[in-house]
């Protein structure tokens, strides 16, 4: 089985100034089809940078991203807009909810826009929120949102699901059980998801783990027996 | 440290957003420019008037009186405290005339100190015939320098009375600061108005006294005159004034009326001597006329006498002719009986001839007889012979018997005797020769037969039958009875021998017998012949008479036939006479046609010179009548003080200073408004973004005041410097703007003066910087009240809340995502939603307001030329005099370029009530009933028309609210004679341009006691073209009668030329709209991006094209701009409204309603500013980094 998701040789340089930062310098990895991969490093090692490539909302000065077979690198604004509307899910640490829409508003703002969505109520009931649907984000608690924000994420039926820190504003307790829902979706719709994360425990859950450090890839491991996030404790 | 440190942070919190910061200068500067600039434009309007005031030594106060102003009066007012400059001042209206037309000038005697004139061109005047001219004139009329003008009196008094000269050099063009503007004062004489002044030297006026004294007041130069000070420090001299006006009013009124009456008496003097001259003149001609009448009647008699005579002639020609012939015919008829008569002479004579012969034979016969008789004679003598003895012895019984016989006889002879001889005697006298024999052979015949007889007597017995012999005349002797006695006696003797004789007898018997027979046939035929011949007789002595008639006929004709000879020539006579009268009366004739024609001269001079005389008289006695009611009137005269406010084009311009000081009152706070709501947002939404960074600085452990001192310098920093900006800019150019539009109007202003006024400048500035200042700090206040922790924190996304849209789920469920959050968020962001709704409104309402006032202005060319005016030109007379007035009656009438036209009175007036009062037009209308054809009388939107009624006036919309009346109020009118009549008005009619009174002729006869003077016509033409109305023009200027002809075409050239102005008004409007519309609009886009920076980069992450992502922010703006534009319509229509009764000046009516494509054109234009801003916000939109969005919470 060929790698579902490749990157070569990804760079991006950031210009600040005169100061040239290369966020990425040359990474290379690849993920395959219904994995749990967990991208970990210290703050500012470029793993956001990573994802932010990954997910088609910036582009990289260097290297090729082969999502599905496609080079995404090459892909112009358009282009990224509709791999963005159709192929990726994103998760965010803030959720980034539409604070003017309900739950389900905001799930649906998802669906309506791409081709072939799930059912909004049903991902809705999937993620445990059948009962908080009509509520404003302002009125959820900040597990419960970001569980919208993973609804409203996998409701586009995404090749890819991609979470920035997304238990970085949880309390633990909610933050496991958002990892949870991850794992969960990830087993059990052989869905791939990216998790980037500065936590290390939570590497032992995953079933790749990718070290990226100063913009490099430092270590990329296969865990051969991922525990359950139950079992993880930091 | 700490302090540059600070300092850094601002400037580079400038340096990164520029925008917003140029955003919040931009937005003060244009409120406070607007603010300011158009406050400051009333006192530059007065500035700028008042330093032309001041320069020219504008009079303060102007004395009038009514009877004129003497040096005494004036040496007085210059004795008053508190004056600085008196001058008398002498006026006088003349015509000039220029291509044809006259117009009223109005010559200004020239004062040294007062009302100074501005000298554009030349110098003043020196000299008795220099003059320098109106500037208005010289530019109208092309008067240049070195130009010589002539003018003429207007009125019957020759100018000469007036002034010594009519003729001036210009040499010098200037303008007034009485004459701000085109308009000058009115006039008695010619069309009623002043065109312009001519400042001419004093020395030329030969008036008797002042018409006005102007004076300075001491130190008011230095005061605002359209101020509080001003107006007291001039009543104070204004009632010294008055305590002296009334001794010396007085003592003029009685000098003026002594002289008046002086002069009436002698006036009428005059005019009775001219009229008795006029008289005397018509008596000459009336005698003249009656001689001449008098030898026409006598020829006429003449004539007819001729006449007369010529018939008589005629009829005794044709008498005689008729007797002539008469006498012709009865000659004839004479000749006829003459030949007639002949011929019976001829039948006469022949008949004549024939008893001749008849005659002849008969004497044959009667000798044959004869002849047998004395055959039996002689038988007898040889009887007798025997019978002698018997005889002897019978002798006696014979003679005896005999005698008897004859004695009884001649009884008979002598009868028949007489009446033969009668007969003879008749015949006569005519026939001699019958006459000559007949009588002898009668005589004879029974002489004959007689002797017979007795010579053969009857013996016996035949004494009876011897009878009718004794009847016989015979010789036989009378003694018959002795006789008788001796015949017995002898009878026996005779017996024996009568047997023999008896036999012998027997014979002689039978012969006697057959000679008896013969006799007796003989005197048959003599008898016969007899008849005849007395028938004869008679057919002569018929001819003889009827030859004597003839003759008499004959007679008489000759005598008749002289008499008509006579009558022929008496005839000739007379038809000689009648020929030589017909020549003297035909000389006699041509006399009086010579004289007459020299009468008709005469006359036909006297005719003119009755009219010239008579119309000098009427003229004179008008006046004379004018003088006595003016006299009569005249009361003891109050000396009016003018102020300033009394010259029109200072109070008028003043007003419309005011008009503009209202105007910015109102207009400029809602740019202000704006401006302030704006920068206030700006600031807030500034502090609310650094509510991290204020946390941290606080957590950092600065003061509150320095933490807020950076927000407070920023407004403070871009409110001041705008507001310095906007000031300078605004106070410099805006009131020249609106200065320069009204320069249109009060053409004479000098130079602007605009400089900056301090207390517009600060307030508007202080306001401002007010306003941004106190927004950040009550922003900084609020958030400096937040505990750090929570300032660090991000700020808990505001609320999603349910709309009460919602609940109406039919619709809400239509609705999409997108829709659904636009809803929302607009309800949300509150202050948005307002912010934005107000400045599209404004913007909206601006632009409305730009057009709407377009419209309004258009509407005076386009309603009042096109709706209501509807006739083409209207022809002034130059004269009331009927025949040159006839004369353009009778040419309009031909001219088939003129559809209808009509005749009115036009005159300057002024209307008032108590109130107030205004100048207006009166006009009265000869023909009500077809005056719609050349003027609608009608009520504004709507179609009711008016007509002018008997009972009252019609007026104008404008000045029925200038007035503050309506239809059923009563209102007064002044004429230029300040005679006074109250009028009600019955109806109050649309229009847009000057004030009209209109009035039916039979109502002005009523009120003035007299037909109105029709001194215009107006026509109704085929063609309004420019080649037309030239020609059109050109035709009848030529005529006498014309003073003037006006072309509405040109009238409405010139207002639309003169309301120009408007369209800069209009495009000042537009560009501050779009102004305020940007600014708002961007400020706020600006805000609402900001605000939703992470809103929409997560929308952005999720996929949805930029497109999609602009519609989504778009729908909001879309929404709120129609909100807007609803909201600003009606805003509009209000502020409009307000602009219009502000800003329109009292001679024009703006139209009041707004066309429906000026709705179009603002909802296009604003929907284009809001269009144009959110195509900006789209490229900010797509500039919208996710990545950083998403990083973290700022």
């Amino acid at each position: 089985m060929g790698a579902f998701v490749e990157l070569k040789n990804v760079t991006k340089v950031y210009h600040m100034g005169e100061v040239d930062i290369r966020a990425a310098d040359g990474i290379d990895f690849e993920i395959l089809k219904g994995e749990f991969v967990v991208i970990v490093g210290p703050s500012g090692a470029g793993k956001t940078t990573v994802l932010n490539l990954m997910g088609g909302m910036d582009t990289c000065t260097e290297g090729q991203i082969i999502v599905d077979g496609t080079n995404v690198a090459e892909f112009d604004e358009r282009m990224l807009t509709e791999y963005r509307r159709e192929d990726v899910g994103f998760v965010f640490q803030f959720y980034n909810l539409i604070g003017n829409l309900t739950a389900l508003e905001n799930v649906e703002l998802a669906s309506q826009i791409c081709a072939d969505p799930l059912d909004a109520v049903e991902v809705m009931k999937e993620v445990g929120l059948e009962d908080r649907m009509d509520n404003f984000p302002a009125q959820l608690s900040g597990g419960e949102q970001q569980r919208v924000a993973i609804a409203r994420a996998l409701a586009k039926n995404p090749k890819l699901l991609l979470c920035d820190e997304p238990t970085g504003a949880l309390d633990y307790q909610t933050g496991k059980s958002i990892l949870k829902l991850l794992q969960s979706t990830c087993r059990e719709k052989n869905m791939t998801v990216i998790v980037i994360t500065h936590n290390q425990a939570l590497t032992a859950m995953a079933d790749r783990v990718i070290r990226i450090r100063n913009g490099k890839v430092s270590e990329t491991k296969l865990n051969e027996n991922p525990v359950s996030i139950d079992a993880i404790e930091w | 440290m700490n302090k540059t440190m600070l300092a850094a942070d601002f400037f580079m919190e400038i340096r990164k957003n520029l925008p917003r910061f140029l955003s919040i200068l931009l937005i003060v500067a244009l409120g406070v420019a607007f603010f300011s600039g158009v406050r400051a434009s009333k006192p530059d309007m007065q500035y700028t008037a008042e330093a032309f005031y001041d320069e020219a030594h504008l009079m303060d106060l102007r004395i009038v009186s009514s009877l004129g102003l003497t040096s005494g009066d004036l040496a007085a007012v210059q004795g008053i405290d508190g004056i600085e400059d008196a001058e008398g001042v002498y006026t006088a209206d003349a015509l000039y005339e220029n291509d044809g037309s006259q117009y009223v000038v109005r010559l200004r005697s020239n004062t040294e100190k007062v009302n100074q004139l501005r000298l554009t061109e030349g110098r003043l005047p020196e000299r008795p015939g220099e003059c320098v001219v109106d500037r208005k004139l010289a530019d109208k009329f092309g008067i240049h320098n070195g130009d010589v003008m002539t003018v003429t009196s207007g009125t019957s008094q020759d100018l000469s009375q007036t002034v010594s000269e009519n003729r001036f050099i210009v040499v010098g063009i200037g303008v007034s600061p009485m004459y701000l503007w085109r308009n000058r004062e009115t006039s008695s004489i010619g069309n009623g108005t002043v065109e312009g002044f001519l400042l001419v030297q004093k020395e030329i006026f030969n008036l008797g006294a002042y018409t006005e004294i102007d004076l300075t007041v001491a130190h008011v130069r230095e005061l605002d005159s359209f101020g509080k000070k001003y107006e007291k420090k001039v009543d104070q001299v204004k009632e010294r004034i008055e305590k002296i006006q009334k001794d010396h009013a007085r003592a003029r009124y009685d000098e003026i009326s002594k002289q008046a009456e002086t002069e009436l008496i002698q006036a009428e003097a005059e005019l009775q001597d001219a009229q008795k001259e006029l008289d005397d003149a018509k008596q000459r001609l009336d005698a003249a006329q009656a001689e001449l009448d008098q030898a026409k009647a006598q020829i006429n008699a003449k004539i007819q006498e001729i006449l007369t005579g010529q018939t008589t002639v005629e009829e005794q020609e044709a008498a005689l002719q008729e007797s002539s012939s008469k006498l012709e015919a009865a000659k004839t008829t004479l000749d006829q009986n003459r030949a007639n008569l002949l011929n019976n002479q001829a039948a006469l004579n022949a008949e004549g001839q024939q008893l001749e012969a008849a005659r002849v034979q008969l004497q044959q016969s009667w000798n044959d007889w004869t002849n047998q008789g004395n055959g039996l004679q002689a038988e007898r003598e040889r009887v007798s012979g025997e019978e002698q003895k018997l005889d002897q012895m019978r002798a006696d019984l014979e003679n005896k018997r005999g005698q008897l016989e004859e004695l009884q006889a001649s009884l008979q002879a002598s009868a028949y005797e007489r009446g033969l001889a009668n007969g003879q005697s008749l015949y006569g006298a005519e026939l001699s020769p019958i006459e000559s024999t007949d009588p002898g052979e009668t005589e004879d015949t029974p002489s004959t037969e007689n002797p017979a007889e007795t010579e053969e007597p009857d013996p016996t017995e035949n004494t009876a039958t011897q009878n009718p012999a004794t009847e016989d005349p015979s010789q036989v002797p009378p003694q018959v009875q002795q006789l008788q006695q001796e015949i017995a006696d002898l009878e026996s003797d005779i017996s024996a021998k009568e047997s023999e004789i008896a036999e012998a007898q027997a014979n002689i018997e039978q012969g006697q017998s057959q000679l008896d027979a013969t006799w007796t046939e003989l005197d048959g035929i003599g008898r016969d012949l007899d008849s005849r011949i007395s028938v004869y007789n008679s057919a002569v002595s018929e001819l003889t008479a009827a030859m004597s008639q003839l003759a008499l006929g004959e007679a008489d004709y000759a005598q008749q036939k002289a008499t008509l000879d006579a009558g022929m020539i008496a005839l000739q006579t007379a038809k000689q006479a009648i020929a030589n009268g017909q020549t003297s009366i035909n000389s006699t004739q041509a006399e009086l046609a010579g004289a007459e024609s020299q009468l008709a001269k005469g006359k036909e001079e006297y005719e003119k010179n009755y009219r010239e005389s008579k119309q000098k008289m009427q003229d004179a006695t008008r006046e004379l009548n004018d003088r006595k009611r003016q006299l009569l009137k005249m009361e003891v005269p109050e000396w009016n003080l003018l102020d300033r406010s009394f010259i029109q084009s200072c109070e008028s311009f003043a007003k419309d200073a005011d008009r503009v000081g209202a105007i910015g009152n109102v207009f400029p706070l809602i740019f202000f408004l704006v401006a302030a709501l704006v920068s206030l947002t700006s600031i807030t939404r500034m502090v609310e973004e650094k509510r991290t960074e204020i946390g941290t600085m606080k957590a950092l452990g600065y003061q509150r005041y320095e933490i807020a001192a950076k927000y407070i310098c920023y407004a403070l920093l871009a409110s001041v410097l705008g507001g310095v900006i906007g000031l300078i800019l605004g106070q410099t150019i805006l009131p020249r703007v609106i200065i320069r539009a009204y320069r249109i109007l009060y053409n004479s202003l000098p130079a602007t003066k605009a400089p900056l006024h301090l207390w517009y400048s600060v307030s508007s500035v202080l306001v401002a910087v007010l306003c941004t200042t106190l927004a950040a700090f009550a922003a900084c206040y609020r958030t400096l009240r937040t505990p750090p922790a929570q300032l660090m924190r991000p700020e808990a996304p505001k609320n999603g809340r349910r709309v009460f849209l919602e609940k109406w789920s039919p619709v809400w469920s239509r609705l999409n995502f997108s829709q659904k959050a636009a809803v929302r968020n607009m309800i949300r962001y509150k202050k948005r939603f307002f912010m934005t709704v107000f400045g599209i409104a404004a913007c909206m309402a601006l632009l409305l307001v730009g057009f709407g006032l377009k419209n309004s202005v258009t509407a005076i060319g386009k309603e009042q030329f096109g709706n209501l005016q509807k006739y083409d030109a209207s022809i002034s007379l130059a004269t009331t005099d009927v025949e040159p007035v006839e004369e353009v009656e009778e040419t309009l009438r031909q001219d088939s370029g003129v559809k209808n036209f009509q005749f009115i009175y036009r005159t300057s007036i002024d209307a008032g009530n108590k109130k107030t009062e205004k100048a207006a037009y009166l006009t009265v209308v000869e023909d009500t009933k077809s005056f719609d054809k050349y003027m609608r009388l009608k009520k504004r939107g709507s179609d009711k028309t008016y007509q002018i009624r008997e009972d009252g006036v019609v007026i104008t919309e404008k000045l029925a609210r200038l007035l503050g009346v309506k239809a059923g109020d009563h209102i007064y009118l002044t004429d230029s004679d300040h005679y006074r009549v109250e009028v009600k008005i019955t109806a109050v009619t649309e229009n847009y341009y000057l004030h009209y009174i209109y009035m039916s002729a039979s109502q002005y006869e009523a009120l003035y006691g007299g037909k109105p003077e029709y001194n215009e016509i107006l026509t109704v033409n085929q063609k309004t073209t420019e080649k037309f109305e030239k020609t059109m023009g050109e035709k009848y200027l030529a005529l006498d009668g014309v003073n003037n002809v006006v072309f509405n075409s040109n009238t409405e050239e010139t207002i639309q030329k003169m309301l120009k102005s408007m369209d800069l008004i209009v495009v000042v409007l537009i560009v501050s709209a779009a102004l305020l519309c940007f600014v708002v609009l961007y400020s706020l886009n600006n805000i609402n991006i900001t605000e939703r920076r992470r809103e929409l980069a997560s929308i952005k992450v999720l996929g949805f094209y930029d497109r999609e992502l602009t519609m989504y922010v778009f729908r909001e703006n879309v929404v709120l701009t129609v909100i807007g534009i609803l909201i600003g319509m009606a805003l509009g229509v209000l502020l409009h409204r307000f602009v219009i009764l502000t800003a329109e000046l009292d001679l024009i009516m703006f139209g009041r309603s707004i066309k429906w494509y000026s709705y179009l054109f603002s909802v296009l234009l604003t929907l284009a500013f809001a269009g144009f801003i959110n195509f900006i916000m789209h490229w900010s939109l797509k500039k919208i980094r996710m990545v950083e969005s998403l990083k973290s919470v700022e």
